[in-house]
């Protein structure tokens, strides 16, 4: 699942550059579109401006001409205003092309023949003034000139049309390969798109499956535990019914026909009705046991530790005074919890410490407690280590088990003597195991054989 | 002959055995009369010219219940008057609660052990039959 979501994230991020390539083209495009309509309208200002040129001198021309047939002076104007005219319009297109030498040079040739022509024409007119000959071949050399300057001109307005077409060549080229860049990289984004969309459509599907998957699994567990705690309480009380009979049998037996039985059949009995007696116990403590599994109805709250402990040694006072045992608490802290559970937990390990003590000495049973910082608590896999954990230890002085046991006596019905020397069923300390996974805890033992035990209990902070 | 009377109603024959043994080991000559289920408890109460002066009553039963026989013993004024006795395999805390709730005079769970149950009919018998003072001539 992961590979899939970095190549999401990968195409995302080849989406937003080839979005940035998009945009920096498009840009391109635009100011390559533009310059071109700036070529154009000067192609199109130099063209306007070297017809200009021709047209002042035709205008000037015109004049002459008319001035040299009727001799009147209104023909004159153009002759007063053209030189200045053709510097105005030379200075405009100069600036024009500016950037074109080879368009300056002929602007300057064409410039210098049309002023000499200018002054022909001027000194025509002043020649006429004093003869009253026309010169036919002044006009004759006056129509060479025009040509000449007509040539030069068209060379210019061509020059200045085939660098537009060399343009727009180019322009029509950058365009065709701008568009198609353009189009393939629309595509290829927006395919990318389209396949980071599935990719991301699909995972999230399978994610939803995988929810309801989970959501159908734990209501299936939920229902599971239900029916398994129903079955519990309701077979533990259809098969406590006949052990009680066997017992009640049994006992009546050995009351009834206690001259009829000699001591081999009063033994056979006790014997059956020990055993009956034992099967209803485990029958309790398992069924003890599959309550603390089930924790769907338990509620927790801040329970006063000591509280607890000074009830749990009050109620274990006879057995307490019994063995002339020792029991000294430290002052222990609120923990967050279930009350009856908790209960349960201490009384097991006290009274544990209290049945297998040693027969040498008087049973001394400490409970000690510090807080921790879960970064100091080496060894345990779920620890969470940003917590500080509450740590209670319940030590004694009894006969001790070989540290090879540790963690097997933890296991439910695993016992370490054989039946008959210690009473019980093997539960208890299973019991403050689940007890402790309850609460999200840990517990552990440690001992040393003939040196006692030790209980080390932690319980996480809020 | 003792003026006491007593009804036990209980489903299962074993039950009824021990029971009836135990009477019989402590020594009380009190009369016996047996039902199997809160039908036929209701039934003999309905028919009877003389009504018992306790009755054991067991909860689990078949066609009716100790639980609900109780109530209506307990809601008829002809039979309210009579000690009923809880006496049940039962030890849940609900049971308790319902049936004190209910107007039972006591609830007992039945022992495992036959001296248990001798030693609880000698403490009923002590109790209800000589201690405490129960109506007579119902």
């Amino acid at each position: 699942m992961k590979k899939s979501l970095r190549f999401i994230f990968s195409s995302f991020a080849v989406c937003v550059v080839l979005l940035g390539i998009l945009s920096w083209t498009s840009y391109q495009k635009i100011k390559d579109s533009t310059s071109y309509a700036t070529s154009v309208e000067h192609t199109h200002e130099v063209m306007r401006k070297s017809e200009e040129l021709i047209s002042i001198l035709k205008d000037f021309e015109t004049g002459q001409r008319g001035y040299l047939l009727t001799r009147e002076k209104v023909f004159l104007e153009p002759y007063y205003r053209a030189e200045s005219q053709i510097n105005n319009v030379y200075r405009t297109l100069r600036y024009e092309i500016r950037d074109n030498p080879l368009q300056i040079k002929r602007l300057d040739t064409l410039r210098s023949v049309i002023l000499k022509k200018l002054r022909l024409l001027k000194v025509n007119i002043k020649q006429s003034d004093s003869d009253l000959i026309f010169d036919n071949d002044s006009f004759l050399q006056g129509k060479k000139e025009m040509d000449k300057i007509r040539v030069i001109v068209n060379r210019f307005q061509a020059s200045e049309r085939q660098l537009l077409a060399e343009r727009k060549a180019m322009k029509d080229k950058n365009d065709s390969q701008t568009t198609f860049t353009l189009l393939m990289l629309s595509v290829f984004s927006f395919i990318l798109l389209f396949v980071s969309f599935s990719l991301i459509f699909l995972e999230l599907q399978r994610r939803l499956k995988f929810q309801h998957e989970l959501e159908n699994k734990v209501d299936e567990l939920n229902r599971s535990n239900a029916d398994l705690e129903q079955f519990a309480y309701v077979s533990s009380h259809d098969l406590q019914e006949p052990l009680r009979k066997i017992r009640a049998f049994s006992d009546r037996m050995i009351r009834k026909h206690a001259e009829s039985l000699n001591d081999d059949g009063k033994e056979t009995l006790e014997k059956i009705t020990y055993s009956a007696e034992r099967m209803q116990t485990l029958i309790n403590d398992l069924l003890d046991f599959s309550r603390l599994v089930n924790r769907k109805e338990i509620s927790f709250q801040d329970v006063n530790l000591q509280e607890t402990v000074e009830r749990i040694i009050n109620d274990l006072s006879v057995k307490i005074e019994e063995k002339k045992a020792q029991i000294n608490v430290e002052k222990l802290p609120y923990i967050w919890g279930v009350s009856f559970q908790l209960n349960q937990l201490f009384l097991n390990l006290v009274s544990n410490a209290l049945k297998f003590t040693a027969t040498d000495r008087e049973p001394v049973i400490n409970i000690n407690y510090s807080l921790v910082k879960g970064a100091e608590i080496k060894g345990i896999e779920k620890l969470r280590r940003e917590l500080d954990y509450h740590k209670i230890t319940v030590s004694d002085n009894g006969i001790g088990f070989e540290e090879e046991y540790a963690e097997k006596i933890f296991v439910i019905f695993q016992r370490l003597h054989g039946r008959g020397h210690y009473e019980g069923t093997g539960v208890g300390l299973a019991i403050c195991r689940r007890i402790m996974t309850n609460h999200n805890g840990f517990i552990f033992a440690e001992s040393q054989l003939g040196e006692g035990a030790r209980f080390i209990l932690y319980f996480p902070t809020k | 002959m003792s003026v006491f009377s007593i009804l036990i109603a209980d489903d299962d024959e074993d039950d009824k055995f021990l029971l009836k043994s135990a009477f019989e080991e402590s020594g009380i000559d009190a009369p016996l009369s047996f039902v199997d289920n809160g039908q036929e408890l209701m039934d003999l109460l309905n028919k009877a010219k003389k009504l018992p002066s306790i009755i054991l009553l067991d909860l689990n039963m078949p066609k009716k219940d100790g639980r609900e026989a109780l109530k209506e013993i307990k809601e008829n004024p002809k039979f309210r008057s009579i000690p009923i006795l809880i006496l049940t395999t039962s030890n849940s805390p609900e049971d308790i609660r319902n049936c004190y709730f209910l107007g039972a005079n006591c609830f007992i769970t039945k022992p495992s052990t036959f001296e248990g149950l001798m030693k609880v009919i000698d403490e009923l018998n002590k109790f209800w039959f000589n201690i405490a003072s129960i109506p007579t001539k119902l």
